[in-house]
């Protein structure tokens, strides 16, 4: 359903991950096809036997590496956010990259005509954790900030307070799909003309001991099988064991052609279908048909046919039977193109960024449309099907033209976005 | 509890949140908000002096000072009942 024809764009990406810093940082490791898993060291996570951490990562320093950000605008971060939980300071960071490469210092959109979508629910959870520690025998002191950091709502105030965004602004979950279920709201927002221009923002899903603990109970991280942190995650290899943390926050500007024509900003891609389709399950089973479903609804509402699909960017873990699902959706929905359709999974490189994914690999997807290449498929040495065309082991060049981004999450929420060249 | 020493914590803590603030400019009769403190920095500023003070009062006791001299009040009516 494309009301009124309002053509979107993506005219502004940030990106922080294991890599580091910047979408060129991640840029960089997709070209190269280096994965950022190694073995843990945040305390959170020794349990584990691979993860892609952030290491060291600082607001302030991440923000004085970025070309052209106003020392005014550190400042400002300082002071609107101290003592922040990471999250916090993730989402910031990605929200300024992107908000200065789509030029907004210089040339701005009115504030009452930006809107802003935070993806992800449930971000904070070490941070919380270690309030109640810190204040569980004394209850009296507690630190009232924790009022307002407590509520995944505070990404929405301090970004907005931060970048002047004054029209609509929330929070949307959908588990692990929360990326694509956000840009597929933003979509929606800029489309029925409630604003001219939206920030989405991927947020770190901040994992205490006690989700990571849950994960692992119910089979979902990967148990290492014994093998070395870097071989642990393979998606769409026969010899996966479940699925591996990722780290990141991601963030894109969605904005109407004609705001970016008036503007002169870049165009990156065209943002032209988003989809998103219950199993009406809520386990954490991975259900096809309603994979199969949100494909074929991005694919409608972008008026596109399958075949004309170049590339998919996975949803794609490395779990057990979820992997083996998106196969058979894939196959479903693209049938006798499926062999010429070239399929990678991002997080054989980031890891699986939970709530932060669906952007981050619609940054990644938009780097590889624009840089003509697909990614290697990272540890993939025995395919679990012969007919898929899997990027190899490194990266391969390729002419692509239009990507479908799949997102699917537990609560049976299955998504897809489509982009194509701007 | 002496002024004195009530007046020196506050001004260490203003000047912990607030970076932007000199110790010359915490004067008694000085206002939070004209200092630049926004409602969590006063809360900030009431825990860290409670913390230096070494004083157990709930925060919501203490009201909300609009200055550092009400503030001063505040805090020596409730030290009287305490052993500092």
């Amino acid at each position: 359903m494309n009301l009124g024809g309002t053509e979107v764009v993506v005219s502004g990406m940030g990106a922080l991950t294991a890599f580091g810093a910047g979408r060129q940082t991640l840029l960089r490791a997709l070209e190269r096809g280096i994965s950022a898993i190694r073995e843990p060291t945040q305390p959170e996570l020794l349990t584990l036997p691979a993860a892609a951490e952030l290491h060291d990562f600082s607001l302030d320093s991440a923000l004085r590496g970025l070309d052209g950000c106003p020392e005014t605008l550190t400042a400002r971060c300082r002071r609107v956010a101290p003592r922040a939980p990471r999250s916090l300071d993730a989402s910031i960071f990605a929200a300024v990259e992107a908000w200065l490469d789509a030029g907004l210092a210089s040339r701005p959109v009115p504030a009452e005509r930006i809107a802003l979508v935070i993806a992800g629910s449930n971000l904070s959870q070490a941070y919380q954790l270690e309030t109640m520690r810190r204040f569980a025998s004394d209850l009296a002191r507690t630190d009232a900030r924790y009022a307002l950091r407590f509520l995944d709502t505070d990404q929405v105030g301090v970004i907005s307070e931060l970048l002047e965004i004054r029209a609509e602004g929330f929070t949307v979950g959908g588990a692990s799909a929360s990326g694509n279920v956000a840009i597929t709201n933003a979509l929606r927002l800029l489309r029925q003309g409630h604003a001219d221009l939206c920030l989405v923002v991927g947020a770190l899903s901040d994992l205490s001991q006690l989700e990571i603990a849950a994960l692992q109970n119910v089979g979902a991280l990967a148990t290492g099988g014994g093998r070395t942190a870097s071989e642990v995650c393979r998606p769409f290899d026969r010899d996966r064991c479940g699925f591996v943390l990722g780290q990141a926050a991601a963030c894109l500007v969605l904005e109407t052609r004609g705001s970016a024509q008036r503007r002169g900003a870049t165009a990156y891609a065209r943002l032209s279908g988003a989809s998103v389709s219950l199993a009406g399950s809520h386990l954490p089973a991975p259900d096809v048909d309603s994979e199969a479903r949100a494909m074929r609804q991005a694919l409608d509402e972008a008026a596109l046919t399958p075949s004309q699909v170049d590339y998919v960017n996975a949803h794609a873990t490395s779990s057990l039977v979820g992997d083996e699902a998106e196969i058979q959706a894939l196959r479903t929905v693209f049938g006798a193109h499926l062999p010429s359709l070239w399929v990678n999974s991002s997080k054989g490189l980031t890891g699986h960024c939970l709530s932060a994914a669906g952007v981050l690999e619609a940054v990644a997807s938009i780097l590889q449309l624009n840089g003509g290449f697909v990614h290697a498929n990272v540890n993939l040495l025995a395919p679990l099907t012969a007919d898929c065309r899997f990027a190899a082991g490194s990266a391969e060049q390729v002419a692509l033209n239009t990507v479908l981004s799949n997102s699917f999450g537990f609560g049976g929420i299955s998504s897809s976005i489509v982009l194509q060249r701007a | 509890m002496g002024s004195e020493r009530i007046f020196s914590a506050i001004v260490s803590n203003v000047i912990k949140v607030l970076p932007e603030v000199t110790p010359a400019m915490v004067k008694e009769q000085a206002v939070f908000e004209e200092l630049g403190a926004n409602s969590l920095d006063r809360v900030d500023i009431m825990v860290g002096v409670l913390d230096d003070l070494g004083l157990k009062v709930a925060l919501p006791e203490l009201g909300s000072p609009k200055s550092v001299a009400s503030l001063i009040s505040a805090l020596q009516r409730h030290a009287r009942h305490v052993t500092v």
